[in-house]
């Protein structure tokens, strides 16, 4: 009876117990899959392809009556302050052709791996159609609620060529301005070049630089500026010019071979002084300054960007300047 | 009492969980859709979703957003980024299930408080609203110019989202905004908002299609049909073993009535009858048993009164007292008829002074003359066939003798059987007391009292004894030693011709159950028998 009794009640346990585990069946908890070590890229090709996309819209709803005010959307920084600039112009001479053709579609995309803002992403766009050198896009997310937006715009400096980068579906890790590993730091870069900018081969500096168009060109531009100012005034006049690492504009990306891609935005300010007679300026000059004579200063703000390419340390490699865009957005004088 | 009722419980219990097993693949089927909501809290208007949460139940998951009045948008990004949008807004995070219709949420405030949003505002402060789309083609034109404005509105209220480039999909509308979503490796969350004058967090909807399986339904089935197997063998078991003399007797009387009887006999058959036909199994068991109670009274025992009582309790739910009487009465004069060519019952240490209506099966040695000790093949053919009025539920003994489990061989060697039965009144004696044991009373009591039914009806072959597989008095149970039944009788039974008695017997089972008649020789004894009984 015992025996038979145990088995029984044994029997009916298991069955309640069955009963009552089939009604209390688990609620599924949240089992996502574990953040990665390395954030995701901030943007897979398609979104940048549709942030491109939004960028063009605005730029050409823009473009159409050189109103600048569509370009908040999609612009911002040296980029927005360049083609507020050149709408002006263009609209003052009628000329489509001062203004950048900038490009939409992309060679390359560098999207960075990134959870924290402000975030940049980099496009190599295709050529464009009056057979430039393509141009290097920067788009920047200040904050989690602004869209991307063409900061700034540099282009590829014959020659040169782009470090290998990751994909973007694989995405660049971004660096911080001081980075280390490299040959210098990118903030050490963009102050270093503005140096070499400012005092040419005589600067410490210009040994870690390789020769550049850009910098060729700021030479003959500041010489040619010199070179006419003394044939027509003499001493009366006097050209000084200075370039200036803007502050917090800068975008560093690691790539593959170590290196480093910087972006960095720079302003070049060009002044003149007369102690004597006047300057007489045209066309686009003329435009921006909204007279066409100064009789006793002029000052010229370049909105410039440079892209370096920075080797890793201990390379024996010399930092290159890939791309570059040096555009008067302000002219001041009197 | 348990192990009386232990069959029942069987066959209900495998009913329930049978029932069970088919309700919960038919009426409690999931269904193939998982819907949870999460109702608006009053923490801004935005409603975000946990990494994880949208393929928590199915890997493709329609998520729904809906607050009225409202244009609602409702987008789908990286966790990380859904999050930090969220975050300068009291919003509402849906963190998982709370049950299967609802969404757990948890509120949580503006983290980041009009810093990111007014150095947002300072960079991109334009005199004019900006009309430019967005890349998103669920976008509206108006977006971006609703997200710049949206980054100089004040706290608490979040701009429209649409604008922003991270989100993978998207979707807005009047009212409601919904998007399916499949899962992709990654970690990805849901946000809606809500705009409007005044918006409140919108209702979030979830719903995974998700494949539907009925787990308990087999194993249910399986183990509800062998509960209800093993409760219907037990209760088929149990009759085999209780079959009662009096009951087949008022079986047979239905077919035909000895002419042997007398008038008070036949009214008693008669009255048998109708007991044994008008009334369920239940009433009969507890009219016999409260029947069987007087010699419990007499008896010395603890347990006395509480069967008293019971049977006080049972009797309320019977029929009214006259017909209560008029069963025993009849009985009584039906035994004191036939029990006339008996010698007097042999002295009882329990006496029972009742009139019992339905003999005990008895362990009587069935005294007869074939001398094969099997079983007939149609014996064991007509015992699991229990009917109806085999109402006695009373237990046969234990017997010493183990080699007949069949209730009905008429082969068996009946001196043989009287003589062993006889030679161990020890054994007998090794069966429980009825006081001893609560939990078989009657049938421990009834099992002591065989010897006096035995001797009470000695015309009446009773079913060769039989040892109950289930039910039967465990040998450890206290064992009250008895005077050796008075199975005596038990020859002067046989020189009764209980051969005749067995073959009417059997064949009264086989016409009530619709057999056919014995064939040859057999029926031929069966016919005999009755001439003989209806010359007695």
């Amino acid at each position: 009876m015992s025996i038979r009794r145990r088995l029984t009640s044994a029997a009916i346990v298991g069955i309640v117990g069955l009963l009552l585990a089939s009604c209390a069946a688990g609620l599924p908890l949240a089992h996502p899959d574990p953040a990665p070590a390395v954030p995701p890229p901030a943007l897979d090709a398609k979104q940048v392809s549709a942030v491109l996309a939004g960028l063009g819209a605005v730029l050409k709803v823009a473009d159409a009556t050189n109103d600048p005010a569509p370009l908040a959307a999609r612009l911002s920084g040296p980029a927005l302050a360049s083609r507020t600039a050149e709408y002006l112009v263009s609209a003052k001479l009628a000329d489509p052709s001062v203004r950048t053709e900038l490009p939409v579609g992309s060679q390359t995309v560098i999207s960075p791996d990134t959870n924290t803002w402000p975030r940049a992403v980099v496009v190599v766009t295709e050529q464009p159609q009056n057979l430039q050198s393509p141009r290097v896009l920067t788009l920047v997310q200040d904050d989690p609620r602004s869209p991307y937006r063409l900061w700034g715009w540099a282009r590829l400096l014959p020659g040169s060529k782009m470090p290998p980068t990751a994909a973007p579906a694989a995405g660049s890790k971004p660096l911080p301005p001081d980075a280390p590993g490299l040959v210098l730091t990118p903030e050490e870069v963009v102050a270093q070049y503005a140096d070499v900018l400012a005092k040419g081969d005589v600067s410490t500096f210009a040994p870690s630089f390789a020769p550049d168009v850009f910098h060729k060109q700021i030479e003959t531009t500041l010489a040619a500026t010199k070179n006419g100012l003394t044939q027509g005034l003499g001493t009366a006049a006097a050209v000084t010019e200075t370039y200036q690492p803007g502050p917090g504009e800068l975008y560093s990306f690691s790539t593959l071979d170590g290196g480093a891609l910087v972006i960095a935005g720079m302003t070049t300010t060009t002044s003149l002084t007369l102690s004597g007679g006047k300057i007489e300026f045209q066309n686009d000059v003329a435009a921006l300054l909204g007279t066409t004579t100064v009789s006793s200063s002029a000052v010229f703000v370049w909105s410039d960007v440079l892209v370096f390419s920075v080797p890793p340390k201990g390379s024996s490699e010399l930092i290159q300047v890939l791309a570059a865009e040096h555009v008067r957005t302000a002219i001041t004088g009197s | 009492m348990l192990k009386r009722f232990l069959p029942a419980v069987f066959v209900l219990l495998g009913l329930l969980v049978v029932g069970l097993g088919i309700a919960s693949a038919t009426l409690w089927k999931p269904s193939p859709t998982v819907r949870a909501v999460a109702t608006p809290v009053d923490a801004g208007n935005v409603v975000i979703t946990a990494p994880g949460v949208l393929d928590l139940v199915g890997s493709e998951v329609t998520v729904r957003a809906s607050a009225p009045g409202s244009r609602v948008v409702l987008v789908i990004g990286r966790d990380s980024d859904v999050a930090a949008w969220a975050a300068a807004s009291p919003h509402v995070l849906v963190t998982g299930l709370s049950s299967w219709t609802r969404l757990a949420t948890d509120s949580a405030p503006a983290s980041v408080p009009q810093a990111s949003a007014s150095a947002s505002a300072a960079d991109t402060a334009s005199p004019t609203p900006s009309t430019a789309p967005t890349p998103s083609t669920a976008a509206d034109g108006g977006a971006s110019a609703a997200a710049t404005a949206g980054s100089a509105t004040s706290a608490g209220v979040a701009p429209d989202p649409s604008s922003s480039d991270m989100w993978l999909v998207q979707s807005d509308g009047k009212d409601a905004a919904t998007l399916t979503w499949a899962a992709r490796p990654g970690r990805w969350s849901a946000l809606a908002v809500s705009l409007g004058t005044s918006p409140t967090a919108p209702e979030l909807e979830l719903s995974w299609p998700h494949s539907v399986t009925t787990p308990w339904s087999a194993p249910a089935m399986g183990v509800g049909g062998a509960l209800l197997l093993l409760g219907l063998g037990l209760l088929a078991l149990m009759r085999v073993r209780t079959r009662s003399p009096a009951v087949v007797e008022a079986w047979r009387s239905g077919v035909r009535i000895p002419a042997g009887i007398g008038a008070e006999s036949a009214a008693a058959v008669t009255a048998a009858a109708a007991l044994s036909g008008g009334l369920t199994r239940r009433e009969m068991r507890e009219r016999e048993r409260a029947r069987e109670e007087a010699p419990t009274v007499v008896s010395p025992g603890p347990f006395a009164r509480l069967r008293a009582s019971l049977v006080t309790w049972a009797l309320r739910f019977l029929p009214p007292a006259a017909e209560r009487v008029a069963v025993p009465t009849a009985t009584s004069a039906m035994r004191a008829t036939r029990s006339t060519p008996m010698p007097a019952p042999a002295p009882n240490p329990m006496p029972n002074p009742m009139p019992n209506p339905m003999p005990n099966p008895m362990p009587t040695p069935n005294p007869m003359p074939t001398p094969n000790p099997m079983p007939t093949p149609r014996g064991p053919a007509t015992a699991p066939t229990p009917g109806p009025a085999a109402a006695g539920w009373s237990r046969v003994p234990p017997q010493t003798r183990e080699p007949n489990p069949t209730g009905w061989t008429p082969g068996a060697p009946a001196a043989q059987e009287a003589a062993s039965h006889s030679e161990q009144p020890g054994s007998r004696a090794q069966q429980p007391a009825p006081q001893g044991e609560n939990s078989t009373p009657i049938s421990g009591r009834r099992a002591a009292q065989s010897g006096l039914h035995a001797a009470g009806r000695p015309a009446m072959p009773a079913p060769p004894p039989t040892a109950p597989r289930w039910g039967a008095p465990p040998p450890d149970s206290p064992a009250i030693p008895l005077p050796p039944a008075p199975v005596a009788p038990a020859p002067g039974a046989a020189a009764h011709d209980p051969q005749a008695a067995g073959s009417t017997r059997a064949d009264a089972w086989r016409r009530a159950w619709g057999f056919p008649g014995i064939p040859d020789g057999t029926d031929n004894a069966t016919e005999d028998v009755t001439d003989k009984e209806e010359g007695r």
